[in-house]
C-alpha cells in the first residue's frame, strides 16, 4: 500500500507539472505519513546526506568547464577540424555534425549542452548548404546523446555517486559505446545522403587537417586528462573536474575570450543549473529509501524470475521499461528514479554492474529521443526553428539505428567492460 | 515589495557566487597541495562538502525565481488553476522540509564535526533555510516584477 501511495501520488504530481524534486519528495512524505512507522525527521536527514557527497561536486565543475571551453571558441575549432576530417565523406555536414558531437562530448557532460553548442553553430550552416532543416534537427539531437556517454559525463557521476561504482571505470566504459553509436549514425547519414540533400566538401589536404587538428587539440586533450588522471590515481573525479575548470579558464584567457564579467556569469550559470539537478537527488533521497525499505526491487526481481531466468531477456525488458520512463522524464531525473529500483535487480541476475550502468545510461538517453515527448529533439527544433511534427519521419531511421547500437551494447558486454578491465 | 524581492535576489546571487568560488578555490587548493605545497590540509574535504550543500540550498530559491526547475510539462500549462496548484504543492513540500529541518538542526547542534570541531548544526542549517527561502521565492513569482519577466517562456 505504501508503494502504491508513493507511486500514485508521484505520477499525479509529476503529470500536474510539479518540479520533479518536489514531486518525489512530497509523494515520499505522503507515503510515510500513511505508513506512520517512521517520524518525518528522516526527510531532512536523507535530504542532507544525499547532498553531502564529495563525488557530486564533479557536476558543477564539469558544467562550468564545458561552458568555459565553449565560449572560448573551442566549438568553432572542433567544427573546423571535423569538417576537414570528414566533410568530404558522403553526407557532408551531417558527418561533420556527428564527429563534432563526438569530439565535443570530451569537454561536455550533458546532451543538452551538446545540442545548444553544436546545433547552434551547425544547424544554420546546414540549412544554408541545402540540408533539409528537419533532417539536421534529427542529426543534431541523435548525435548529442554521445555527450553523456563519452567522458566526462554528468549521468555517470550521478550513477557512481548513487551506487558507489567507480566513476573512473564508468567513464572508461562509456568510450567504446560512444564510438559505436557515432559509427552507426555516420553510416546512416552516408546511406541517406541523397534524401537529406547533403552536399560534400572537397577533400582537405593532410596539411589542412593537421593545421585544424592543432587548433582543436585542447578539446581532445581534456578527456584524456580527466580519464587518465582519475585512472592513474593522480586525482579523484572531483579533482579532475577542477583541473578541467582551470584548463578551461587558461584556454579562455589565452584565446582572449574570457574576462572577469563573463566568467562571473558562467560561474552563476553553473551554480544554478547544477543546483536544479542536485536538488532532485535531495528530493529523491527519501523516495529511494522507501523503495528499498519496502523491498520493491526484490519483489520485481522475484516476479521477473517467474517469467524468465535468461538475463538477456531481462535486459531487454529493463531497456523497454527505461525507454518508457525516458519518454516522460528528463534524463538525469529518470536515472535518479530508476537506479535504486534496477541496480538490486541487476545484482540478483548477476549482471556486470559497469555493463548494466552503461546500458541504463544509453537507454535513458534514447528515451529522451522517443516520441511523443522527445525532449532532446524538441530542444534541437527550438534552436533550429524547425516544426517538431516534421521531424517525426526523419527520426524513424535514426531511432532504428540507435536501437541497433543499443542492442550491440546490451549483447556484446565486451564493448563496455574491456577498457575498464584493461586499466 | 517588488524592489525588496529584487534586492533579496541580488544578495542571494552574491552569496551563492561567493560560496561557489570558495568551493572551487578549496578543491583547487586541495589538488595543488597534494603535488606542490604539502600542507596538512585534512579539513578541506569536509568544508567543501558543507559548501556544496549550502550552495545547492541557497541556489534553489534562485532556480525557482528564474523558473529553471526541472519539471515535466504535459498538456496545456496556461489553465488558470494549474500554476497555483503546482506552486501550492511545491510550497507544501518545502514547508515539511523546513519544519522538520529546523528540528534536525536543533538535534545536530550538539554534535561536533570530526575535523573542524564545528557544530554539525551549521552543516544542516542550509536545509531549512533553503526550503524557507524557496517558499518565499515561489510567492515572489506572483509579484508583478517577476510575472512580466517570465511571460511567454
Amino acid at each position: 500500500m505504501t508503494i502504491l501511495i508513493l507511486f500514485g501520488s508521484f505520477i499525479l504530481l509529476l503529470a500536474l507539472g510539479v518540479p520533479i524534486a518536489f514531486s518525489m519528495g512530497l509523494s515520499a512524505v505522503l507515503a510515510l505519513l500513511f505508513d506512520g512507522s517512521v517520524p518525518l525527521l528522516i526527510l531532512p536527514q536523507r535530504f542532507f546526506s544525499s547532498l553531502d557527497s564529495f563525488p557530486l561536486l564533479a557536476i558543477p565543475l564539469f558544467i562550468l568547464a564545458g561552458n568555459l571551453m565553449n565560449v572560448a571558441g573551442i566549438t568553432e575549432a572542433i567544427v573546423g577540424f571535423a569538417r576537414r576530417l570528414v566533410g568530404h565523406i558522403r553526407g557532408g555536414l551531417g558527418q561533420v555534425n556527428i564527429v563534432t558531437s563526438l569530439l565535443f562530448s570530451g569537454i561536455s557532460g550533458s546532451a543538452t549542452a551538446d545540442i545548444a553548442a553544436v546545433g547552434g553553430m551547425l544547424m544554420p550552416a546546414m540549412e544554408r548548404e541545402g540540408y533539409k532543416p528537419e533532417w539536421s534537427a534529427v542529426i543534431t539531437a541523435s548525435s548529442a546523446i554521445i555527450g553523456p556517454i563519452i567522458p566526462p559525463s554528468i549521468l555517470m557521476v550521478v550513477y557512481g555517486a548513487m551506487t558507489g561504482l567507480s566513476i573512473g571505470d564508468l567513464f572508461l566504459a562509456g568510450i567504446v559505446p560512444g564510438l559505436v553509436i557515432a559509427a552507426c549514425l555516420m553510416a546512416l547519414v552516408w546511406v541517406k545522403a541523397d534524401e537529406i540533400g547533403a552536399p560534400r566538401y572537397q577533400r582537405a589536404s593532410m596539411r589542412e587537417i593537421g593545421g585544424s587538428f592543432v587548433t582543436a587539440m585542447p578539446a581532445l586533450v581534456m578527456p584524456v586528462l580527466i580519464v587518465g588522471g582519475i585512472q592513474s590515481g593522480i586525482f579523484t573525479p572531483t579533482e579532475a573536474g577542477i583541473v578541467a575548470v582551470v584548463y578551461g579558464l587558461l584556454y579562455g584567457v589565452l584565446t582572449g575570450k574570457l574576462g572577469l564579467r563573463n566568467t562571473g556569469r558562467f560561474l552563476m550559470d553553473a551554480a544554478i543549473s547544477s543546483a536544479s539537478i542536485l536538488v532532485i537527488l535531495g528530493g529523491a533521497a527519501l523516495f529511494s529509501w522507501l523503495i528499498a525499505r519496502e523491498g520493491l526491487p526484490r519483489q520485481i526481481a522475484g516476479f521477473l524470475f517467474t517469467l524468465t531466468e535468461n538475463g538477456y531477456v531481462v535486459l531487454l525488458l529493463v531497456a523497454l521499461f527505461l525507454l518508457v520512463i525516458g519518454m516522460f522524464v528528463e534524463t538525469i531525473s529518470a536515472l535518479i528514479l530508476v537506479v535504486p529500483i534496477l541496480t538490486p535487480i541487476a545484482a540478483s541476475y548477476g549482471f556486470d554492474p559497469i555493463h548494466f550502468a552503461i546500458v541504463t545510461v544509453v537507454t535513458v538517453l534514447l528515451g529522451a529521443l522517443t516520441p511523443p515527448v522527445a525532449i532532446l529533439l524538441l530542444l534541437a527544433c527550438r534552436i533550429g526553428d524547425v516544426p517538431y511534427a516534421k521531424t517525426m519521419r526523419p527520426l524513424v531511421p535514426f531511432f532504428i539505428v540507435l536501437l541497433c547500437g543499443l542492442a550491440l551494447i546490451i549483447y556484446v558486454p565486451a564493448l563496455t567492460t574491456t577498457l575498464p578491465n584493461l586499466f | 515589495m517588488g524592489q525588496a524581492a529584487k534586492l533579496a535576489e541580488t544578495v542571494l546571487t552574491w552569496i551563492v557566487g561567493a560560496i561557489f568560488i570558495a568551493m572551487l578555490s578549496l578543491i583547487f587548493l586541495q589538488v595543488l597541495n597534494r603535488f606542490v605545497l604539502g600542507w596538512p590540509l585534512f579539513w578541506t574535504e569536509e568544508v567543501v562538502r558543507m559548501l556544496l550543500v549550502w550552495s545547492v540550498m541557497m541556489a534553489v530559491p534562485l532556480v525557482t525565481l528564474r523558473r529553471k526547475e526541472i519539471a515535466v510539462e504535459m498538456g496545456p500549462m496556461d489553465l488558470p488553476w494549474r500554476r497555483p496548484l503546482i506552486d501550492l504543492m511545491s510550497v507544501a513540500f518545502c514547508l515539511v522540509l523546513a519544519w522538520h529541518g529546523v528540528q534536525f538542526f536543533q538535534r545536530t547542534l550538539p554534535a561536533i564535526s570530526p575535523t573542524l570541531g564545528l557544530s554539525r548544526g551549521w552543516f544542516v542549517a542550509a536545509i531549512p533555510l533553503g526550503a524557507g527561502l524557496t517558499i518565499l521565492a515561489t510567492a515572489a513569482r506572483y509579484l508583478p516584477v517577476y510575472r512580466t519577466d517570465t511571460q511567454g517562456q
